[in-house]
């Protein structure tokens, strides 16, 4: 599913693209910021350390809110289960993209996750692209 | 889904949004179809095992519908307008596909899941549901009552044993079958009185009082001692008091648990005997006789009392035996060992066998004279005896009298018995010789 390859310099990268993981680890705040899908980044811990303007926009939660607390106790306990949490704490090495629902804002959203974790990559990301964007 | 992509909401808003998103109870919104308009995380994921595959839940009470068939019927039902519709309704849901209880808590592995379902109608068409995750509470109930039904089991079966409470006071606070059976009084007779009128008799070596203040100290106390019973009236048993504390310094409570152990007393009192007398004539065998008359020959030494000892043969014996067999030799001597018992001091007096048709008994407190007495009526006894359906057979005894004097064992003083016996013998039998 992730046969687009990365845009040229400049231009911001596609949900689907290949090799987002690394781009995502390299990017500056500005860069994910500009994202059209939510991105989140956590470190082994679990501990937000990047959290991306679309996806403070979907949840209704500013980055400052976010950033430093562990993720799926105190931020998104609804991605605290088998489908996200177990797999990318189970997996050393991860790039699948499944279909689920978010509670953004108390509304049922129907979303695709794409969960990355790179071998090496300091974060792993959840990228959150919404299914029907402006619902 | 407007509300999405709106502009940054202000920090109200914000902390209200993350309030909601971290509730740890599942909250949703649904319409008069069940049709989910608002969900919160908690909601979300208490469901996802009832989800479909995508983990999205659309319908609320079409999720529900497998576990709780009534649940559409029982809302439509409600004619309220508003109100609080269901309160805490548990819905079994059962093993779900394990993967999807994560992650897993400590029960989760073997507990039901079960979930409690609130619904508040906020308007006709609006409702409020709130889901909780009751599956621990459920299963600890379940433990509980198994528990309760065992205990009960055990209480009302077990024979022999009485549990009952006392309340901070001392005073019996429940009372059932097995408490009936051990002390024979029922329930409305023993609530509510003190313990030392029902658990203890007036002689207990150790007051009702005593041991609760044990008991507080060292948190249990174990006594054997009789206990009343109604009817018959008392037993052998024994008893522990252990203390239920509560949050403060005085027990709340203290369970008593008692048992009736004569037969266990009467079984000991009987490897006692075995192990000390001698079968046949039911004085103390010789090992024993030796245990106690050097106990007495020390004793004496000690207290300065005086201590005489008769040795006592049968005349004749072999005689008897051969003449009468053996089983009247054995009537013999269970004659003479009754008369020798029967004839001296209980609880003071000596009386061993210490082999074939050879007797002895030490007398405390008794000298020569006083001895030579005793001596005398024995043997007269013993000449008086009758054997059932032998009325030709007679028995009479040769006795022996020595006072302790400088004697220090009891085979220096029953050496010198021994001699006057010989002495008695020598002059013909069926008389008391003394010593000295």
């Amino acid at each position: 599913m992730t046969t687009a390859t990365l845009p040229a310099p400049g231009l911001a990268p596609g949900f689907g693209d290949a090799g987002l993981a690394a781009w995502l680890d390299d990017a500056a705040p500005d860069a994910l910021d500009a994202l059209p899908f939510g991105a989140v980044g956590l470190d082994p811990g679990c501990a937000v350390r990047a959290y991306n303007a679309a996806e403070a926009r979907f949840a209704g939660l500013s980055a400052d809110r976010v950033l430093g607390r562990h993720f799926f106790r105190d931020v998104a306990p609804c991605m605290n289960n088998y489908l996200v949490a177990q797999r990318l704490e189970d997996e050393a090495e991860l790039d699948e993209t499944i279909p689920y629902v978010l509670t953004f804002r108390m509304r049922p959203t129907p979303v695709r996750l794409r969960l990355l974790r790179r071998r090496g990559g300091a974060l792993s990301w959840i990228l959150i692209c919404q299914a029907r964007p402006g619902g | 889904m407007d509300g999405t992509t709106g502009a940054a909401p202000g920090a109200d808003a914000e902390a209200l949004l993350e309030f909601l998103y971290l509730c740890p109870h599942g909250l949703a919104e649904f319409d008069a179809d069940g049709v989910v308009g608002m969900m919160n995380p908690a909601c979300l994921h208490l469901l996802l095992p009832l989800a479909g595959e995508d983990g999205s839940i659309p319908n609320l009470l079409d999720a529900l519908a497998p576990f709780a068939p009534d649940l559409r019927l029982r809302l439509a039902a409600e004619a309220a307008p508003r109100g609080l519709l269901l309160d805490g309704l548990r819905i079994q849901v059962g093993h779900p596909p394990q993967a999807r209880r994560w992650p897993p808590g400590p029960q989760a592995a073997e507990d039901p899941l079960v979930l409690s379902l609130t619904v508040l109608r906020l308007a006709p068409d609006r409702h409020m549901a709130v889901l909780s995750d009751v599956s621990a509470q459920v299963a600890q109930e379940r433990r509980l009552r198994e528990a309760e039904a065992w205990f009960a089991a055990v209480v009302q079966g077990a024979d022999g044993y009485a549990f009952f409470s006392l309340d901070g006071e001392g005073c019996v606070a429940d009372w059932n079958a097995s408490g009936e059976r051990l002390f024979g009084i029922e329930a409305a007779q023993a609530i509510g009185r003190h313990a030392a009128e029902v658990m203890a008799t007036p002689e207990a070596a150790m007051p009702v009082p005593g041991r609760l203040a044990l008991a507080r100290r060292e948190g249990w106390h174990l006594s054997e001692d009789w206990m009343p019973r109604a009817g018959d009236g008392r037993f052998w048993g024994s008893s522990v008091i252990s203390v239920m504390r509560g949050e403060g310094p005085e027990p709340e409570a203290y369970l008593v648990v008692a048992r009736d152990t004569t037969a266990r007393r009467a079984s000991a009192e009987e490897l006692r005997r075995a192990l000390c007398t001698d079968h046949l004539t039911g004085v103390l065998n010789r090992r024993h006789f030796f245990e106690l008359a050097a106990e007495a020959v020390r004793s004496a030494g000690r207290s300065g009392q005086k201590l005489s000892a008769i040795m006592v043969d049968a005349d004749h014996f072999k005689r008897v035996n051969d003449r009468f067999g053996h089983a009247a030799g054995d009537a013999v001597l269970t004659g003479i060992g009754g008369v020798l018992r029967g004839g001296v001091r209980a609880h003071l007096d000596i009386v061993g066998r210490l082999g074939g048709e050879e007797f002895c008994l030490l007398l405390p407190g008794l000298g020569l004279p006083e001895a030579v007495q005793v001596a005398e009526r024995l043997r007269g006894a013993v000449e008086a005896l009758r054997f059932e359906g032998r009325e030709d057979l007679h028995a009479t005894v040769s006795l022996g009298v020595a006072e302790r004097g400088e004697a220090t064992t009891p085979e220096a003083l029953l050496s010198a018995a021994d001699a006057a016996l010989y002495a008695a013998k020598a002059g013909g039998r069926n008389r008391v010789g003394a010593a000295g």
